[in-house]
């Protein structure tokens, strides 16, 4: 293979691989905050595309308010789904398995009820930043150089909210122990919820900026679900870093895989991250979350 | 004594009723489309027993369906591809589907990791199963196996042998295997390995402190539960006679669980059968349509985890004290017409 498409290949799985990064840190927060495993994760990545489509294609707005009334629409779901059913449930005795339990049955709802919502149809949002240039033999989509940098820009806003404010410092502290956050007055259900509404924002605008490149279908949020998970497992369930080691790698390999070994890359990524798992049971970078089972 | 013998083994008496009504159901139930909802409601309901098995020992298995699917592929591949004797193909399935289990077990627990990450890895199992097999040519891709044999006719002496022809040998089939699996578990449950899975269940940190090996019995549950939700899948397949990968898509993984929480999770062997009746003719009698049902089997989950979570049979507790309710809103009114 020649050294223009490898530059190629690493290109693209940058893109890709950048999206990934925020789903997975999005997930991540969710974790290692709440310890809810949030199996509907996905369904707010498909409620974010299609709430940017719904607003460019019947009120004619332009893509970034679109993008914006996205975000806004799947973060409100999650607040709601938290406030209704989540804040109950974690309290009770066996919490953990209740919570998983609630949020299997709320992806169904939220998937098989958007299917009735949406329709059958895959949609297509036009590019925004139409157009490609060539450096050194590789094409560079505008696009995706624009996915690039907006997946740099989160991340880095995420570590600076993580590390700096308050807000970030009592999320780890209640990730760190629930009870002794509570005795320094850090009220653990906010944080919880906001949370759980971050990282379901988070699922919200990588679906709405992958909206243009990758096309929008009603099994999108299954779709990338596994390999979310897969990322998150392989970086860590618990840190932050892991999860952009961990979306960086599995973009990569995606990308490759793809080009040269086409669908079945999926179940080779899968065993290969059951090896790192046989060697790192807690992932690359992560110390491991106790859950009461 | 008898009151008590009664009351010492209610559950089995219980359950011996209902088998028998089950048995009698073919003499009263002709048409094929009812008699199918019944083996696919025994089928739901094994699968939930073994989701209770994994559940005791705090594994909380969510590709339960896709060891059916092992199970339900090994025999179809056995069945057609080499031509071996359906008779046979069922253990042998079971057996494969085990060995499978114990490889993944074996990876997956390793270091006592069977928090957050085997529930995570095994939901990624369950998504990725009829993945695997759609691009596996040699199981037949997303077109699936085709003409998988029924199970040849049992001769019987001095009677007309048994042909697997229509749903009713199918039905005493599958109930004859349910039964098995039934006898099978319980055994388990009632020697020295069950008690340890409900000291893990208990407290895995107490069990651990008097000697009880973690790691060994909680794969002793995830392979005994895979095993035999592999001869169940084979029994499946080769009813069928016909596997598609969708069969196995990860929406099952969450019935099952549904199966498994409505009827009560702390029921190992009714709760599921109840489960499972509820989910499978509930819909028919109400009459939905299939685009809106799983709208409404989600929701459901939800409301149950959140108001009902010890499920249907867990309303049993409830029964004195309504029962002594009744009793006090009915005396004055006996005493009253006792007056008159």
């Amino acid at each position: 293979m020649s050294a223009s498409l490898t530059w190629q290949l690493i290109f693209d799985g940058l893109a890709s691989g950048l999206v990934f990064v925020i789903l997975a840190a999005g997930l991540v927060l969710i974790l290692s905050t709440s310890r809810i495993l949030f199996l509907c994760y996905g369904a707010f990545y498909t409620i974010g595309a299609f709430g940017t489509w719904y607003p460019m294609h019947y009120l004619n707005l332009p893509y970034f308010p679109s993008l914006i009334i996205g975000v806004i629409i799947s973060t409100v779901i999650a607040m709601l789904s938290y406030l209704l059913i989540f804040r109950r449930l974690q309290k009770v005795k066996g919490g953990f398995i209740a919570t998983l339990i609630a949020a299997m049955g709320l992806s169904m709802v939220l998937n098989r009820g958007g299917l009735l919502v949406y329709g059958t149809l895959p949609r297509s949002i036009p590019t925004v930043f139409p157009g490609s240039f060539e450096i050194c033999g590789i094409m560079i989509n505008i696009d995706k150089l624009a996915l690039i940098i907006i997946g740099c820009a989160i991340t880095l806003f995420l570590f600076w909210v993580y590390e700096k404010t308050a807000f970030g410092r009592s999320m780890r502290a209640v990730a760190f122990s629930e009870e002794a956050s509570s005795l320094r007055g850090i009220y653990s259900t906010l944080i919880y919820l906001l949370a759980i509404c971050l990282g379901c924002a988070l699922a919200g605008f990588a679906g709405g900026i992958l909206a243009p490149s990758y096309g929008i279908s009603p099994s999108m949020g299954n779709n990338i679900l596994w390999s979310v998970m897969l990322m998150v497992m392989l970086g860590g369930m618990d840190s932050l870093l892991g999860a952009v080691l961990g979306g960086l790698i599995v973009g990569q390999i995606l990308s490759f895989g793809q080009y040269y070994l086409g669908a079945s890359i999926q179940i080779y990524l899968f065993l290969f991250i059951g090896v790192v798992l046989y060697f790192r049971p807690n992932g690359l970078l992560g110390r491991g979350i106790d859950v009461g089972v | 004594m008898f009151t008590n013998y009664i009351k010492s083994h209610s559950r089995f008496i219980v359950s011996m009723i209902g088998l028998v009504i089950l048995a009698l159901v073919p003499l009263f139930i002709t048409s094929p489309y009812y008699l199918d909802l019944f083996i696919m409601m025994i089928m739901n309901a094994t699968l939930g027993m073994m989701f209770i098995m994994g559940m005791r020992v705090g594994l909380i298995n969510m590709g339960i369906i896709a060891f059916w699917g092992v199970g339900a592929y090994a025999s179809a591949v056995l069945s057609t591809r080499a031509g071996m004797d359906v008779w046979l193909c069922m253990p042998v399935a079971a057996l494969i589907t085990s060995l499978v289990a114990f490889i993944i077990g074996a990876i997956l627990m390793r270091k006592q990791n069977t928090g957050l990450g085997f529930v995570m890895l095994t939901i990624v199992i369950g998504l990725l199963f009829n993945i695997l097999v759609g691009n596996l040519s040699f199981l037949g891709g997303w077109n699936g196996i085709p003409n998988i044999p029924p199970p040849n006719p049992i001769n019987l002496p001095f009677l007309a042998p048994i042909e697997f022809v229509s749903k009713v040998q199918f039905f005493y089939l599958g109930l004859f295997l349910f039964l098995v699996i039934i006898l099978i578990s319980y055994c388990f449950y009632a020697s020295s390995i069950g008690r340890a899975w409900s000291a893990i269940g208990i407290s895995p940190q107490l069990a651990e402190s008097i000697g009880v090996d973690l790691f060994k019995y909680k794969l002793t549950s995830f392979v005994l539960s895979a095993a035999l939700c592999g001869l169940i899948g084979s029994f499946y397949a080769h009813y069928q006679a016909y596997l598609l990968p969708d069969y196995f898509g990860m929406w099952q993984n969450i019935y099952v669980q549904i199966y498994v929480f409505l009827g009560g999770s702390a029921y190992a062997f009714l709760g599921p059968v109840v489960g499972s009746a509820v989910i499978t003719f509930i819909p028919e009698f109400l009459r939905v349509t299939g685009e809106v049902t799983p709208v409404f089997t989600g929701a459901l989950l939800v409301l149950l985890v959140l108001f009902l979570p010890e499920g249907l049979l867990g309303l049993g507790k409830y029964w004195p004290a309504a029962a002594r309710a009744l009793a006090k809103i009915s005396s004055p009114l006996k005493r009253k017409a006792g007056q008159t």
